[in-house]
């Protein structure tokens, strides 16, 4: 920018310039015009929490396993750690899987075949017991559960080659002779009773994932921000300009 | 009016860029809607949408180059603002960047052509 040139008549005072009929009136159109812009900013920008508010409470709400597994008994790994609804009946296959602890105790997880109304079958996870428990027998009526979807454990490759002791649906149904849908469900409810035999529940080890931030919505908010102003940029410049004249 | 020949290629470059990209959506989005039903379907890619965010920026700096060559050849507020809506308009930008060629050379204000 050049300096202003003192010998110029007194107009050249951007300010005085701008108390003029016409560039008051082209002020009160910037006014307008960024209020507007501001408005539409904030408009995205409320649908960017929105959007997020409505992907989480999706992510945190139960829903029904059968829902999320394939025909190949697969299922979507943004999955993880949501909470499932499982209806069908334990089935008699039962695993102990050695070496878990708890609490720094040494026990056993007891890993329930659960056959899923509709035929398929999922590890659930009933808890852990202290070594030499006899896990209590479960409900062989139809039921309804709830518990945490896990991903099947893979510590090392060949881990269950002599005998079951990671969950991994290939190697739970070599055991049980059966397809068996991938990961497992850690049981959630009441909390178990190892002196009674019934497995005390096991905190689930995974979460849900972050949802996916909606940087579509995002980015249009910070661009009506930037075009207003952008606006105020170009009113000073016009205006600087005329001053000069 | 020694850069006047930097600004008017830089606004040529963004007037192409922001004139093909918003044309090629208008013509995605007429299809789209139009033919292939993205409003109550899944179909509608993610290019598009983030075409349509690119095209924000792309506008963005389509306005900065712009203002900066409207105000080097000292155009009117009314034809300034005609140039900067130019390029929300399918097709216009190509028209903007055509009259400007045209309005440099007729006043004689520098090379163009």
């Amino acid at each position: 920018m050049t300096p202003p040139n003192t010998s110029e008549r007194g107009s050249e005072q951007p300010w005085r310039t701008a108390l003029t009929p016409r560039w008051l009136a082209a002020l009160l159109a910037l006014i307008v015009l960024v209020a507007a812009f501001i408005v539409l900013g904030r408009w995205q920008w409320d649908r960017t929490q929105d959007i997020l508010a409505a992907e989480r409470s999706a992510a945190a709400a139960p829903i029904d396993l059968a829902d999320l597994v394939d025909d190949q008994g697969s299922w979507n790994n943004a999955d993880i750690g949501r909470t499932v609804n499982l209806q069908g009946t334990f089935t008699d296959d039962e695993l102990l899987l050695a070496n878990r602890e708890l609490d720094g105790q040494a026990g056993v997880w007891v890993v329930s075949s659960f056959e899923l109304d509709g035929g398929k079958t999922v590890a659930v996870v009933r808890g852990w017991l202290p070594d030499d428990t006899s896990p209590a027998p479960r409900s062989r009526e139809s039921v309804n559960i709830q518990g945490v979807l896990h991903p099947d454990e893979e510590f090392y490759e060949g881990a269950n080659a002599t005998r079951v002791v990671t969950i991994d649906a290939d190697a739970l149904a070599d055991a049980w002779g059966e397809d068996v849908i991938d990961g497992y469900v850690m049981l959630g409810g009441d909390q178990g009773d190892a002196a009674r035999g019934i497995p005390v529940l096991v905190p689930p080890t995974v979460q849900v994932g972050n949802v996916p931030f909606p940087l579509q919505n995002f980015f249009y908010a910070i661009q009506w921000w930037v075009f207003a102003s952008f606006a105020v940029v170009v009113y000073a410049r016009w205006l600087y300009l005329d001053a000069k004249k | 009016m020694e850069k006047l020949p930097g600004a008017l290629m830089r606004f040529r470059v963004m007037a192409y860029v922001t004139g093909v990209v918003l044309g090629a959506l208008t013509v995605w989005l007429v299809i789209g809607y139009g033919f292939l039903d993205y409003a109550n379907t899944d179909l509608k890619p993610d290019l598009y949408r983030w075409l349509w965010t690119a095209h924000g920026w792309l506008y963005l700096a389509y306005l900065i180059v712009g203002v900066d060559l409207c105000f080097r050849i000292k155009l009117s507020v009314i034809r300034t603002l005609a140039v900067l809506l130019a390029g929300t308009v399918p097709f216009m930008s190509f028209v903007a960047d055509y009259q400007l060629h045209k309005y440099v050379r007729i006043r004689g204000l520098g090379p163009s052509e």
